[in-house]
């Protein structure tokens, strides 16, 4: 399928350089993604674009070698000095006697040749024969050489062109090779970022939970102290409470047990003032009677003694509810 | 008259012996009295004292009962938001590896909420005791 040269040819996958049919130099494929398409990342990433360099460039460097291996015009030189066989010799001869410039130059020696013999008087004589067979020989040779040195000419120019576009393909597999080291470097680095992001946001949302649960667990023990602490007091006003109140009976029962004390003291005390009257009235009454037995007679008096009672006054047994 | 003079002064003695005796007696009802109401007050205070230390070891009894209880519950959210921490930090090398392969990372694996469960019922268990009657 031939194509002109010097064409930009256009593929699914990128723009290719100027492209020759004879050397089928093509570009490689080079891999792109469309915008807004997000990259493999990572290792992963960075190994398919260190692939993909590796891969255009070989690709560059296989078409560049094909391209040199397939220099038409050295074949043809090849092929017309024998160096690929016999039959290519043959073929290529074969095909140099029947090219139009040949045969175009045979037929004009030929009517040269005739129109000189005839003005002579000798055509087609054995005179005429020889020379047209020393003519087509030298033509033959001559065409020969001239071919061999055309096809060379031709062939150093595809050679120039060749090791050109070869060197245009090196370069294109550096830069297929650069631009894979570049991508990888690129899609390694932002899966290291990544990584890194994860790792801090992780960090943070464990700082947050593990916050959010010291804090809860700092306000639990905040109102589990108040409430132990609420407790323990209960039971220990409880306790100041009994102790006061067993201070305060004890007060009340001191001062109960000295009032019956003293209570009891003084109505022994009334009783006995009361015996020692009763029996000072008796007396008296028995010496003024005896003083007054020579006048007339004495009346018999019946003593009147107390009758003490030590009651229960002031006993103090209520202090405690007894009763 | 010497028989009157005689019964005058056995009278008088008679009344002052009973007047001693009478205030004897008095005397000694009222130490006794003194002594019962002094015994039953001692013992009375000695109760009292016994309720009030029991009130004081029930009281931090059951104050130790309701902190063991809640301190078990406090726990929890601790543990819980530790525990939820240590996911995050795996969820997140997890992912962290993952982008450092290549593979697809999903950060709503990091991001989950994760909320500490609180619950009240520490406060259930903070009653005051039962303290005894006061007799």
């Amino acid at each position: 399928m031939a194509q002109p040269a010097n064409i930009m040819t256009t593929t699914a996958t990128g723009v290719g350089l100027p492209w020759n049919a004879n050397s089928n130099m093509v570009m490689p494929a080079v891999q792109q993604t469309g915008i807004g398409a997000v990259p493999p990342t990572g290792l992963i990433g960075a190994e398919q674009a260190l692939n993909t360099g590796v891969a255009g460039a070989n690709q560059a460097i296989g078409n560049a070698m094909t391209g040199l291996d397939q220099n038409a015009a050295q074949q043809m030189q090849a092929n017309l000095v024998g160096a690929n066989g016999p039959e290519a010799q043959a073929a290529a001869q074969a095909q140099l006697q029947q090219s139009p410039a040949t045969a175009y130059q045979m037929e004009q020696m030929q009517r040269a040749t005739e129109r000189s013999a005839a003005a002579r008087g000798g055509l087609l004589g054995g005179n005429v024969l020889q020379e047209l067979q020393r003519n087509a020989a030298g033509i033959a040779s001559q065409d020969y050489q001239n071919q061999f040195a055309n096809i060379g000419e031709v062939a150093t120019r595809q050679s120039a062109q060749d090791q050109f576009k070869a060197g245009l393909y090196r370069d294109l597999a550096d830069t297929a090779m650069s631009a894979g080291i570049t991508r990888a470097g690129m899609r390694q680095q932002a899966g290291s970022q990544l990584a890194q992001t994860a790792t801090q946001a992780a960090g943070n949302i464990s700082n947050l939970l593990n916050q959010q649960g010291v804090a809860i667990s700092d306000m639990m023990a905040k109102d589990i102290s108040t409430l132990t602490d609420m407790i323990y007091q209960s039971g220990m006003q409880e306790s100041i409470n009994s102790q006061q109140l067993a201070a305060i009976l004890a007060n009340i029962a001191g001062g109960q047990a000295s009032t019956v004390q003293t209570g009891n003291i003084g109505i022994g005390n009334a009783n006995a003032a009361g015996a020692i009257g009763v029996g000072n009235a008796v007396q008296s009454g028995i010496q003024q009677g005896v003083g007054l037995y020579g006048t007339q007679q004495p009346q018999a008096v019946a003593p009147t003694y107390g009758s003490p009672s030590y009651g229960m006054v002031g006993t103090g047994q209520n202090y405690a509810g007894v009763a | 008259m010497p028989w009157g003079v005689a019964a005058a002064a056995v009278v008088g003695a008679v009344s002052s012996d009973r007047a001693a005796d009478k205030a004897a007696k008095g005397q000694k009802k009222g130490m006794e009295q003194s002594l019962d109401i002094t015994n039953r007050a001692r013992q009375d205070v000695m109760n009292l004292f016994d309720q009030s230390a029991k009130s004081s070891r029930l009281g931090m009894e059951q104050a130790m009962e309701y902190y063991k209880k809640a301190a078990t519950q406090r726990m929890t959210p601790f543990l819980q938001g530790n525990r939820a921490a240590q996911n995050a930090i795996g969820a997140g090398a997890q992912q962290a590896q993952n982008a450092i392969l290549g593979l697809p990372v999903n950060m709503a694996a990091i991001s989950q909420p994760q909320p500490v469960q609180q619950h009240s019922t520490y406060m259930i268990g903070a009653e005051i005791p039962d303290y005894p009657a006061k007799q």
